[in-house]
C-alpha cells in the first residue's frame, strides 16, 4: 500500500468528505433557492464568514494544542467596546487599532500564564476568565450600549475592492499567515505535537510553554482582530455582545475536522466548516425558516459531523498484529 | 571488575518520594473554599447585619437549590471523564415543557411530570449518544446543547410563557420550618447522591470508567449502560431544576437555564474534582456551588455591584483551582 | 616459517607496519594508549551524579564512563535509579550534584542540549506522536532552525530509512500515523528517529520488554550494528538473555547507588542477581516442583475451540483448556495469538467455529458475558486496560468482586481486609490505601492478578503476565499462576519468552501465520523443536508432527 492511511494528517480524507457534502448541499440549494447564488447573498454570505473565519482560526491553534477557549466570546465583546469607547472619544484610529489588539493579546496571556504556569485545564481557565472578562466589562458599561461609531470604524465594514468586505480580505490573510506559521515554522509544528503528546513533546524538547503562550496569545489577537470587523460591521456594541459566540466557533472547527483531543486539524478544514455553517443560516434563512429552528438545524449538522468523523475513525482503525515483515 | 558491597538500610526510597510529593493528595479544593467562605461571611454579616438574616438566606437557598441540582448532575458525569454541555439547554427545554402545559391547562402533577420526562429523555438522548454510540462527550453535548436550545426556542417561539397556577408555585412559596422547601429538595438530592455514588454497584462503575475507561471495561463493568444511566440521571436532575426555577420566578423561557452550566461546571470543579474525571465528591460540590452563591450574595449585601459579582466569583474558582495545583506539586517537572 | 614470510609480506604489502621487533612495538603501543588517556577524553563520562527527590535519594554519587563503540547494560530491580538516571541524561530532569561530560565538555542541563550533545533516547514507551505520520516523527525535528518543510522531511525520512534499512516496508508508509502501525513498527520508527539525529550515545529503555522473540532479535542486531559504527549504547534492561548477548560491560544500581560494575566475562548470573536484590534468586521457576502429571484424559475439558475462525487473523483453531492445567500459547508477533486471546474473551467475533465453556457456548458481547460465563482475560497493557492508577491499592484490589458481594445493587462491606490480601500476595506497597502509581511494574501486576484471584475465575486468559516485571516478581507470579491451576482453574498464557513457556507450560500451543501449528504436553517438546515450530510453522520432525496431532485430540 503506496499513500497514506486513513487518518493520517496528511491524508485530508475528511476535507475531501466535507467538500464533497458541500458539493451536493450547493446542488440542493440551486434547485431549492437559487437565489442563493446570486452576487449580493454571496457577498452576504461572505461577510458573515469573516469574523467567524478569523476567530476560527485562532481556535483551530488552541484546539490543536488539545486545549479550548471558552473565553473568545468575551474577549471579542471587551476588545469591541474598548474599541468603540475609545474611538469615540477621540483617540486616533492607529492608537485605537494597536489598542485593540493589544487588549487581546494580553487578555490572551492572561489564559496562557493561568494554563501554562499553575496548570488549570484549560477548559476551567477559559471558564473561569469568560466570567471575569465578561462581568468587568458589563460592570464597566452598566448594560449600555454604545450606539455609534466613527466613520472610520464604519468604512471597515463596508465592501472594498470588489464586492467583498474588509474583514473578507483580512480573513484571506489570516489563513495565509497562519497556514505559514502551521506548517512552515517549527512552532506551529510544535503544536501539532504538543496536542498529539505533551510527554513525547517534552522529551523531544518541545517547550510546552511556548506552545501555550502561542496559541492563546493567537487566539487573542485574532479575536481582537474580529472584533474590529465585528463592531465595524454591527455598529455598535454592547457588553453583552457574543454570549456563547465560542462554541459556535468550536463546532465549526470541529466539523472541519480538527481533533478535539489535539494533534490534527487543517486550515482549510477549517474553512469549510466554517462555510458550512455559515450557508447553512443563510440558506435557512433565505428560506424563511423561522429562527428558532435555525439553531436545531445547526445542532443536527454538528451531531451528524460529530458522528460522522466518529464513524470513519472506528471503522478504519484496529491495528493488526500482522505487520508485513520487513 | 568491581563490586561494592551492599551497604544501604532504605527500602525502595523512589517509592516513598513518589508518596511524598503527593503529600495533598486528593480533594484539596473544599478545604481552601470553606474556611474563606467561612471568612467572607464573618466579615459580610459584620458589615451588613441583614446578612444573617432569614429572609435573605431563604432568597439565598432556592436559587442554589437549583444550581445545586444540576450541579449533582454534573458532579457524576464529570466524574466518568465527561462533560455535559447541554444541561442548560435541557433545562430551559423542560421549561417551555411545562410553559405549555400551563397553556393547555394541564394539572400541576402533569407539568411537573412532563418537565422531568422531558430532562430525562434529553438525557437519555446524550446517554445514546455518549454511552452507546461512544461520542465524545464534549462534542455531542455541544451539538445537542445547540440543538435543544433551538428546540426550546422553536417550541415557544421565543416566548415566555406565564399564568402558572398557584399548584407550581407552591414549591417557590412554600416552607417547613423556615426552610425553603426547595432547599428540601436539594438536601434529599444531597442524600441520593452520597448514596449512589458511596454505596451502590453504580458508583464504583461511574469513578472506575473516570478513571480508566478501557480497564473498568476489560473489568466486567457495563460501561455502556452506566454512562447512558449517568447522563439521563443529569437530565433528569435538570428537569427538576427547571420545575423549582420556574416556580421561583413564575415564568418560563427557552434560555432560562443559560448561565446553569457554566455554574454547575464550576462548582463541581471548585468541590476539587479533577475535570478528566475518576473522582467525586458530593461534599466538595456542594461546598462549590454554596460558595459561589453565598459569596454573591454577601456581595449584594456588601453593595458590590452584580456585575463585579460575576466577576469576583470567577475569579474566586481560578484561584482555589489555582492553589490547589500548587498545593498538590502539580508544578513539578517530568517524574 | 613459511607462514610467517607471508605474513610478514602481507604487513609489508598494507603498509600499516613496517617490522620492527616485537618489545619496539609492545613499547610504542603503550606509549600509543597513553597518549589516548590523557588527550582525548572518553565519550561520555558521568561524574559523582546525585538526585534527590525532596529529602528520599533517587541516585546518590554515580560514576560511569561510556566508551564509542561500547555497550553498557544498565540493571537493577524496579525503582533503583535506572530511569532517573536515563532522564537526567536525555536532559529532561536535572541532577542535584555532579556532572556529565561528553567529549570533555560538560553539557548544560535541557533536552535540546542533550541533543546537540549527541544524546538520543529511545524510551520505553517509544513517546511517538501517534497521530502524526511516520516521516514526521523520524525527521520532524531536524532542521535545528526556525523553518520547516513538509518535503524536506519526507526526503530526509527516506534517506534515514534508506540508510538504516535498505527496502523497508516502512519506505512504503511514510505517510502513515504511528498509532496504525503495530508495535515492532512503531519501535523502528523510535530506532530511526533516535539515529536521525546522527547521534554518538544511544540509551534505551527497556526496549525488548514487549517484543517477541523475532523482533528482539532483530532490534539486538541493530544495536550490535551500530556499536560497530561507533555510537555508545546504554541498554537499560530486564532481560538476561538479552543484554547477555550484546553488553560489553555491566553496571547495576540497587536503591540509588552503584552495586556492580564489570566486563560481560567477568560475572556470572547468579552475582548479577545478587546485586540487583541483595539475595539468591533462583532464575528458573518453582512452577516445575508442584506440576501434576496430568494424562489428557483427566478432566473434562474447561474450554473447547472448534474450527474458530478469523478472516485475516486466524484460522480453523481447534484446542481444549482443562482444569488444573496451565496451557502456554507462544508464537511470533503476528501469528494471531492476541486476536485469539481476545476472541476467548468476547472481544473479538468469530467469523466461524464455535467457543465452548464447560459446555455452553460462549456469545461475544464483551468482557461481561464471558466473565458471568466463568472467563477472565487479563490484557497484556495493564496500565492501560487492567489497573485504575489513579486509585488505591484497595479499590484495585476489590474492583472484581463488588458484584458479587452486592444486593439489589447496593454495595456490602469487604468480607476480608484488604490488608491481608497485601500481605498474602506478597504486594510491596505502602498500605491499602496506598496509590498504585507509587508500586512498581511487578507489584502492580501482583495487584491485578490479586484482584482476579479473588473473583476465583474457571478459565483464566492471560496475556504476556510478566512483560516488563523483574525476575524476582516474574518467579513469583509463576508461583501464583501454577497455584491458580492447582486450585482447579484452566489457564491460557501467552508468552513471547521461549524459556517462560517451557518453564510454566503443562502444554504448550504454537501459533504461525494464523495457524495452530504445536500443541503437545511440554514433556514432548524440546526447546528447539519449539523455536523451530515458531519460527518456521513446523517442527523438524515428521514425527513430532504426528505426535502433536494425536496430542491435540
Amino acid at each position: 500500500m503506496n499513500h497514506t492511511s486513513f487518518s493520517a494528517p496528511g491524508s485530508y480524507r475528511h476535507e475531501q468528505k466535507l467538500a464533497l457534502l458541500l458539493c451536493i448541499f450547493a446542488i440542493v440549494l440551486a434547485v431549492a433557492a437559487p437565489r442563493f447564488f446570486a452576487p449580493p447573498n454571496l457577498a452576504a454570505l461572505a461577510r458573515s464568514m469573516g469574523v467567524f473565519l478569523i476567530i476560527s482560526v485562532g481556535m483551530l491553534n488552541v484546539i490543536l494544542t488539545a486545549g479550548i477557549d471558552i473565553s473568545a466570546g468575551a474577549i471579542l465583546a471587551v476588545v469591541s467596546v474598548i474599541l468603540v469607547r475609545f474611538a469615540n472619544h477621540g483617540m486616533a484610529a492607529p492608537y485605537v487599532l494597536l489598542l485593540a489588539l493589544g487588549t487581546g493579546i494580553a487578555l490572551g496571556a492572561v489564559n496562557a500564564v493561568l494554563i501554562a504556569e499553575l496548570r488549570i485545564p484549560p477548559i476551567v481557565a477559559t471558564l473561569g476568565t469568560a466570567g471575569l472578562f465578561r462581568g468587568l466589562l458589563l460592570e464597566w458599561t452598566q448594560g449600555e450600549w454604545e450606539a455609534s461609531i466613527p466613520a472610520w470604524l464604519n468604512a471597515l465594514g463596508r465592501p472594498r475592492w470588489g464586492r467583498l468586505d474588509i474583514s473578507v480580505w483580512a480573513a484571506f490573510l489570516v489563513l495565509l499567515a497562519s497556514g505559514w506559521i502551521l506548517h512552515r515554522t517549527q512552532l506551529g509544528r510544535s503544536l501539532f505535537r504538543y496536542g498529539d503528546s505533551p510527554l513525547s513533546a517534552h522529551r523531544a524538547g518541545i517547550s510546552a510553554r511556548a506552545v501555550i503562550y502561542y496559541a492563546y496569545m493567537s487566539i487573542g489577537f485574532l479575536t481582537a482582530l474580529g472584533a474590529v470587523f465585528y463592531a465595524a460591521q454591527l455598529g455598535s456594541v454592547q457588553g453583552n455582545a457574543a454570549v456563547g459566540y465560542e462554541l459556535t466557533v468550536i463546532a465549526a472547527v470541529v466539523l472541519g475536522g480538527a481533533d478535539i483531543f489535539g494533534g490534527r486539524g487543517t486550515l482549510l478544514g477549517t474553512f469549510l466548516g466554517v462555510l458550512l455553517l455559515c450557508s447553512l443560516q443563510q440558506a435557512l434563512t433565505l428560506l424563511h425558516v423561522a429562527a428558532f429552528w435555525q439553531n436545531v438545524a445547526t445542532g443536527a449538522i454538528v451531531l451528524l459531523g460529530v458522528l460522522f468523523s466518529a464513524a470513519s475513525r472506528h471503522a478504519k482503525h484496529i491495528p493488526s498484529q500482522s505487520g508485513a515483515p520487513a | 571488575m568491581s563490586f561494592y558491597p551492599p551497604t544501604l538500610v532504605q527500602p525502595s526510597p523512589p517509592e516513598r518520594a513518589r508518596a511524598a510529593s503527593l503529600r495533598f493528595s486528593g480533594n484539596t479544593e473544599p478545604f481552601i473554599v470553606m474556611p474563606l467562605v467561612l471568612l467572607f461571611c464573618i466579615y459580610a454579616g459584620y458589615r451588613n447585619a441583614d446578612f444573617w438574616s432569614g429572609l435573605n438566606w431563604q432568597l439565598l437557598l432556592q436559587p442554589l437549590a437549583e444550581a445545586g441540582l444540576v450541579s449533582i448532575g454534573m458532579m457524576f458525569v464529570i466524574a466518568t471523564g465527561g462533560i455535559d454541555l447541554s444541561a442548560g439547554s435541557i433545562v430551559g427545554v423542560a421549561a417551555v415543557m411545562m410553559g405549555i402545559g400551563t397553556h393547555h391547562g394541564w394539572p400541576v402533577w402533569a407539568m411537573e411530570f412532563a418537565a422531568l420526562a422531558t430532562g430525562a429523555a434529553c438525557g437519555a438522548f446524550n446517554g445514546i449518544l455518549i454511552g452507546w454510540l461512544r461520542l465524545s462527550p464534549i462534542l455531542a453535548t455541544l451539538g445537542t446543547m445547540i440543538l435543544f436550545s433551538g428546540l426550546g426556542l422553536a417550541l415557544s417561539s421565543g416566548a415566555s410563557f406565564a399564568g402558572f397556577p398557584d399548584g407550581l408555585l407552591w414549591w417557590n412559596d412554600a416552607t417547613l420550618l423556615g426552610i425553603p422547601v426547595e432547599f428540601l429538595v436539594f438536601v434529599v438530592v444531597i442524600a441520593l447522591a452520597v448514596v449512589l455514588l458511596h454505596a451502590t454497584l453504580w458508583g464504583r462503575y461511574v469513578i472506575a470508567i473516570g478513571s480508566n475507561h478501557e480497564a473498568a471495561r476489560y473489568s466486567g463493568y457495563p460501561v455502556r449502560l452506566s454512562l447512558f444511566a449517568v447522563y439521563s440521571f443529569q437530565g433528569l436532575l435538570c428537569g427538576g431544576a427547571a420545575v423549582l426555577l420556574t416556580a421561583r420566578l413564575a415564568s418560563a423561557r427557552a434560555d432560562m437555564g443559560q448561565g446553569l452550566m457554566l455554574m454547575a461546571i464550576a462548582a463541581v470543579v471548585l468541590g476539587g474534582a479533577p475535570i478528566a474525571g475518576g473522582s467525586a465528591s458530593v461534599l466538595g460540590t456542594v461546598t462549590g456551588v454554596s460558595a459561589f452563591y453565598i459569596v454573591q450574595n454577601g456581595l449584594l449585601l456588601l453593595g458590590v455591584p452584580a456585575f463585579v459579582q460575576y466577576a469576583l466569583t470567577s475569579a474566586l474558582l481560578l484561584v482555589a483551582v489555582g492553589l490547589g495545583n500548587l498545593l498538590r506539586g502539580r508544578g513539578e517537572e517530568e517524574r | 616459517m613459511l607462514q610467517r614470510a607471508r605474513f610478514l609480506h602481507d604487513i609489508a604489502r598494507s603498509g600499516r607496519l613496517t617490522y620492527h621487533p616485537p618489545w619496539f612495538s609492545a613499547f610504542r603501543i603503550l606509549l600509543q594508549e597513553l597518549a589516548f588517556r590523557v588527550s582525548s577524553p572518553q565519550l561520555l563520562e558521568i561524574r559523582s551524579i546525585s538526585k534527590f527527590f525532596g529529602p528520599t535519594p533517587a541516585l546518590r554519587d554515580v560514576s560511569v564512563s561510556l566508551n564509542a563503540g561500547e555497550v553498557l547494560a544498565l540493571m537493577g530491580h524496579n525503582g533503583a535509579g535506572k530511569s532517573t538516571l536515563v532522564k537526567i541524561l536525555a536532559g529532561t530532569i536535572r541532577q542535584d550534584h555532579g556532572e556529565i561530560r561528553i567529549d570533555g565538555r560538560l553539557v548544560p542541563q535541557g533536552v535540546p542540549a542533550a541533543q546537540r550533545a549527541g544524546v538520543a533516547v529511545i524510551y520505553q514507551d517509544l513517546s511517538l506522536f501517534p497521530k502524526l505520520t511516520v516521516a514526521e516523527n523520524i525527521a520532524g525535528g531536524l532542521s535545528g532552525s526556525w523553518s520547516y518543510s513538509a518535503g524536506q522531511v519526507q526526503r530526509k525520512a527516506a534517506a534515514i530509512l534508506e540508510k538504516l534499512e535498505p527496502g523497508s516496508t516502512l519506505l512504503q508508509r511514510l505517510g502513515w500515523s504511528v498509532k496504525d502501525l503495530p508495535l515492532a513498527m512503531r519501535q523502528r520508527v523510535a530506532i530511526a528517529r533516535a539515529l536521525a539525529h546522527d547521534s554518538r550515545i544511544l540509551i534505551l529503555d527497556e526496549p525488548t520488554a514487549s517484543l517477541s522473540m523475532q523482533d528482539s532479535d532483530r532490534l539486538l542486531e541493530s544495536v550490535r550494528v551500530l556499536a560497530s559504527h561507533g555510537v555508545a549504547v546504554l541498554f537499560v534492561s530486564h532481560r538476561m538473555s538479552d543484554v547477555r548477548r550484546i553488553a560489553g560491560r555491566y553496571l547495576v544500581l540497587r536503591d540509588g547507588v552503584i552495586a556492580l560494575s564489570a566486563k560481560a566475562d567477568e560475572i556470572s548470573d547468579s552475582i548479577l542477581t545478587r546485586a540487583m536484590f541483595g539475595q539468591t534468586e533462583e532464575p528458573s521457576s518453582p512452577a516445575t516442583s508442584s506440576r501434576k502429571a496430568l494424562s489428557p484424559h483427566n478432566a473434562a475439558p474447561a474450554l473447547v475451540v472448534s474450527g474458530a475462525t478469523r478472516r485475516g487473523e486466524f484460522q480453523n483453531i481447534s484446542l481444549s483448556l482443562r482444569a488444573g492445567e496451565i496451557t502456554v500459547l507462544t508464537g511470533l508477533t503476528g501469528s494471531g495469538r492476541t486476536e485469539f486471546a481476545e476472541s476467548l474473551a468476547g472481544l473479538r467475533r468469530l467469523d466461524g467455529g464455535v467457543i465452548q465453556i464447560f459446555g455452553n457456548p460462549l456469545r461475544h458481547s464483551g468482557p461481561r458475558s464471558a466473565m458471568r460465563a466463568g472467563l477472565v482475560y487479563v490484557p497484556e497493557d495493564r496500565l492501560l486496560t487492567g489497573l485504575f492508577t489513579g486509585r488505591s491499592v484497595a479499590e484495585n484490589l476489590l474492583g472484581a468482586t463488588d458484584h458479587l458481594r452486592a444486593r439489589f445493587g447496593f454495595l456490602r462491606k469487604a468480607v476480608s481486609n484488604p490488608s491481608q490480601w497485601i500481605t498474602e500476595h506478597n504486594i510491596r506497597c505502602q498500605g491499602p490505601k496506598a496509590l498504585l502509581q507509587t508500586l512498581s511494574g511487578g507489584n502492580q501486576q501482583k495487584v491485578l492478578l490479586a484482584r482476579w484471584h479473588m473473583a476465583e475465575p474457571r478459565v483464566l486468559v492471560l496475556d504476556e503476565p510478566t512483560a516488563g516485571v523483574d525476575i524476582a516478581a516474574k518467579a513469583e507470579i509463576h508461583r501464583r499462576l501454577r497455584q491458580w491451576a492447582d486450585g482447579g482453574a484452566a489457564l491460557l498464557v501467552i508468552s513471547s519468552e521461549t524459556e517462560e513457556a517451557l518453564a510454566l507450560a503443562d502444554r504448550i500451543l504454537v501459533f504461525h501465520a494464523g495457524r495452530l501449528v504445536m500443541d503437545s504436553p511440554r514433556s514432548q517438546i524440546s526447546p528447539e523443536q519449539l523455536t523451530a515450530a515458531m519460527l518456521h510453522g513446523e517442527a523438524d520432525d515428521d514425527d513430532e508432527d504426528e505426535n502433536a496431532s494425536r496430542g491435540a485430540q
